[in-house]
């Protein structure tokens, strides 16, 4: 069978400056892949690449055996390929069930007249999805806030409910980009444990881009190491964190700001 | 009302005949409601017993045996009571284990009780569970535990585990077989059988295991539903104190069973607030904490309204107050029709809004019981006209033996006898009770029994008084109460409780047991205090860092002095130390009903203590 995600050869420059060059891996169903390494050393482009928010100057990417180099963005929702941002992107005024509802809207199909009249098939497909949006509710156990304005919220909570938009979409493969940066350790331990409860219980695919250490090696199934653009290692945990070339790239240099 | 249903009659038959009782005189009444995904979910008589009959004949099938014990650790839900029931249904007892409680108290509490199921909520109280088999001898008595909710358990692979759908399924595939068995053992039941069996928090030692049987438990929810007059169509309520504590199974089983009230269940501890408003019960049942923190919430919200409410505000209350006052000193009905219109005046203006604001504007009594409460906050709700109703009781009394009523009101009493309660005071002032709601005695322990119990008299270990108009007023736990090296006798929860009344006051242990003056330790209220910091252009970054602010203890000190000028010289407090951490169950301060723990505090903050009365204390 084929890998979910396989990029062969990856590259992006931008004029004279190669931000990614001939990267390569595969990602496999039903596992969490994490991205590492210092910073710029191309990890959310390489992310912006895959998600299609820049086309790549070669190489390809495939999911599930299709090649998706160059698909427009909207084109891999429909693919059920979701994605959070390093930067919070929620709709801040809207309360948080109108947030999970916009992830939605991919899966809606009634046409402006039916949905005027709000009956037959459009009637059914807003009951079904807001009852879909109430799964992810009791999912993510944010109860006591839907009807809040999300900008009203602690950012923790709003990095949750961004997470709540990309599974609406019901994804096979979700893109987490620094999910927990800027979080406290008990936002971090909730975000640890969601993101293991999506893998276990929904059998959704998640790679990661991740700072936090902890994390990454606590939850990876498998994690790739990028420096200047290029892959320099990838495995099991352990394995990479034993890995000289990522000490010395990476943990390395991180303990000796530390020290 | 069919004469089936009278609930004096009811009261004699065990709970779970009770419940059958109802069912088949109307099956398509509501009887629960549960939030499900943002939805209500309703739950008629007819499958409420259908449902608990169901998980008795999959309990029976897996060995449940009558004499059987079954634990629930979990958050309040509809399959709580279901377990509950079905544990009786088959003469065994059922006992709660508060889901906050750390897995050591859990695993000791198992092992002393033998119990033989655990039904636990969720994957955390599984988890718990787990790890208590995996200590010492792996709680033998324990054959399987049971969860409601899997989520997040997929890949347990246990022998011992299952899901609660799992014994519903049992029962319904068992049902041809053992059906007539498990009803024959409903019919055979005793009233006088352990029903279920409550661990007492302990403020002092381990907990210790109360049985209480049928008749224990509906004889005292008989006399409130009894006094009260509470039915179907004048109660209704949401059940979210811990269900393990014997006030909220008296108040939401026990009650409901008699009355027919409709029962809900919030969707969780953080929508408890939100839940409140939407169902708007017709009762409501709070520990003091609970209305002190109702009360903080509007005081605080106050705060960020416009100046024309808030002056709407204050003069509301400043012409309510007297109305509220005569009324109290009247039994709790208005007194002449001057009061009644302006109250309604009041009320239209202002008072309305702030019952739909905490949920109680179709409340038509309140409870208020479990430790004292300063009257200052009845007396605010009262105000606002929501009548709170003080109680009196205690684990070993299956809840309340005392009741404050319309005609017996006083401020800072706690109510009459129920029906059919004895009472007395012994010579140092404690009372004793004795009737058919005290208790059969502490589990595998017969000499704490003995100390409880004597000749059928229960021992309350609360000094009171009684009053002319027959309630009584509670002075405090005997073991509690302050003698200074001067001799004086100084009841603390009175100061104590007034020291809370402050906005900024969360918790106040008074000391001066055999030392020459009193002194207090004190919690800060975390989310008051931050607010009146972050007012105040003060940084701050935790709690301990808040805690430890000079401007902090200022104000402190001005609340303190307050509370001081209303009390004798003796009773004042010279000095007080403010707590760098708050108290929590985990550590050992509290219990899990929230109630302070004297020693384990006194012990833990030894060096605070040392602080107040010098090296040489």
């Amino acid at each position: 069978m084929s890998p979910m995600l396989q990029l062969t050869g990856v590259s992006k420059r931008f004029g004279g400056l190669k931000a990614v060059n001939e990267v390569s891996f595969s990602v496999e169903a039903g596992e969490i892949f994490s991205l590492i390494g210092p910073n710029g050393a191309g990890k959310t482009t390489l992310f912006n690449l895959i998600s299609a928010i820049f086309k790549p100057s070669g190489g390809n990417i495939r999911f599930e055996g299709q090649d998706i180099t160059g698909r427009p963005t909207y084109a891999l929702a429909r693919l059920r390929i979701a994605r959070t941002f390093q930067n919070l992107a929620v709709f801040k005024h809207e309360s948080v069930v109108n947030n999970l509802l916009v992830g939605l809207h991919t899966h809606l199909h009634a046409n402006p007249l039916s949905a005027l009249a709000f009956w037959g098939p459009a009637r059914r497909e807003e009951i079904r999805a807001r009852e879909r949006v109430e799964e992810i509710i009791e999912f993510l156990e944010i109860e006591d806030i839907r009807d809040m304005a999300v900008g009203t919220l602690s950012y923790g909570l709003q990095k949750r409910v961004e997470l709540g938009r990309a599974l609406a979409i019901d994804p096979k493969l979700l893109l987490l980009d620094e999910m927990v940066s800027g979080m406290n350790q008990e936002e971090r331990e909730d975000i640890a444990r969601f993101i293991l409860d999506l893998k276990e219980q929904l059998g959704v695919t998640i790679m990661m881009v991740e700072h936090d250490m902890g994390i990454v090696m606590d939850i990876s199934d498998r994690v790739c190491v990028m420096n200047h653009g290029e892959k320099i290692a990838e495995g099991v945990p352990a394995v990479v964190a034993a890995d000289p070339r990522v000490i010395e790239a990476y943990l390395g240099t991180r303990r000796e700001d530390r020290a | 009302m069919t004469p089936a249903l009278d609930p004096a009659i009811l009261a004699t038959l065990p709970m779970p005949r009770v419940l059958q009782a109802r069912a088949a005189a109307d099956p398509t009444a509501l009887a629960m409601r549960e939030k499900v995904r943002g939805v209500w979910h309703r739950t008629s008589w007819g499958e409420y017993h259908a449902t608990v009959r169901c998980f008795a004949i999959g309990l029976h099938a897996l060995g449940f045996r009558p004499g059987d014990r079954l634990a629930v650790a979990g958050e309040n839900s509809p399959q709580w009571i279901f377990a509950d029931l079905a544990a009786q249904w088959l003469g065994g007892a059922c006992l709660g284990i508060y889901p906050t409680n750390p897995w050591p108290e859990l695993r000791y509490i198992l092992a002393h009780s033998r119990a033989k199921f655990v039904v636990a909520g969720d994957q955390e109280q599984t988890d718990k569970i787990i790890e208590a088999r995996r200590q010492g001898d792996g709680l033998p008595d324990l054959a399987k535990t049971i969860t409601v909710d899997m989520k997040g358990m997929r890949s347990y692979d246990r022998a011992d585990l299952l899901s609660f759908d799992d014994v519903l399924a049992l029962g319904r595939e068992a049902e041809a077989r053992l059906g007539a068995t498990v009803d024959a053992l409903l019919d055979a039941l005793d009233p006088d059988a352990v029903a279920l069996i409550v661990y007492t928090s302990g403020t002092t030692g381990m907990p210790k295991g109360a049985m209480l049987s049928h008749r224990n438990m509906l004889s005292s929810a008989a006399a409130v539903v009894g006094t009260m007059g509470l039915s179907a169509s004048t109660y209704s309520v949401v059940c979210y104190l811990p269900l393990c504590h014997v006030a909220e199974r008296s108040f939401s089983t026990c009650m409901q069973l008699l009355s027919g009230a409709v029962v809900n269940f919030a969707e969780s501890i953080d929508t408890i607030v939100i839940n409140l408003r939407e169902i708007a019960p017709k009762g409501f049942l709070g520990v003091p904490r609970i209305w002190e923190k109702m009360q903080q919430s509007i005081l605080f919200r106050l705060r960020d309204t416009t100046p024309l409410q808030r002056r709407v505000y204050e003069r509301a209350m400043a012409l309510g107050r007297p109305i509220a006052e005569r009324a109290m000193a009247t039994g709790g009905h208005r007194a002449g029709w001057r009061d009644r219109i302006l109250f309604r005046l009041l009320w239209l203006v202002c008072f309305r809004s702030l019952q739909r604001f905490l949920g109680l504007d179709r409340v038509r009594a309140c409870y208020c019981g479990g430790a004292s409460v300063s009257p200052e906050v009845l007396l605010f709700f009262r105000t606002l006209g929501i009548p709170i109703y003080q109680i009196y009781g205690m684990t070993e009394s299956a809840g309340v033996s005392h009741l404050q009523q319309p005609g017996f009101t006083q401020a800072g009493c706690a109510g009459r006898a129920i029906a059919g309660l004895e009472q007395q005071l012994a010579p140092d002032g404690e009372l004793l009770i004795r009737g058919p709601t005290v208790f059969k005695g502490y589990l595998f322990d017969a000499d704490a029994t003995a100390r409880a119990l004597d000749d059928g008299w229960l021992h309350t270990g609360d000094i009171v008084e009684i009053e002319p108009n027959g309630e009584i007023r509670i002075a405090d736990r005997k073991k509690d109460i302050i003698i200074t090296s001067g001799g004086k006798n100084i009841t603390p929860s009175l100061i104590e409780n007034a020291l809370k009344d402050s906005l900024y006051i969360r918790e106040a242990v008074l000391l001066g047991d055999g030392r020459h003056f009193l002194s207090a330790l004190i919690q800060i209220e975390y989310d008051t205090v931050g607010k009146w910091a972050q007012d105040h252009n003060l940084p701050y970054t935790t709690y301990q860092n808040l805690a430890t602010l000079p401007e902090v203890f200022a104000l402190v000190e001005a609340e303190v002095a307050a509370v001081n000028a209303r009390f004798a010289r003796v009773e004042n407090i010279r000095k007080f130390v403010i707590l760098e951490k708050q108290l929590d169950h985990d550590d050992g301060e509290l219990t899990a009903t929230m109630k302070v723990r004297r020693k384990a505090i006194e012990q833990r903050f030894h060096q605070e203590i040392g602080r107040i009365y010098g090296s040489a204390a």
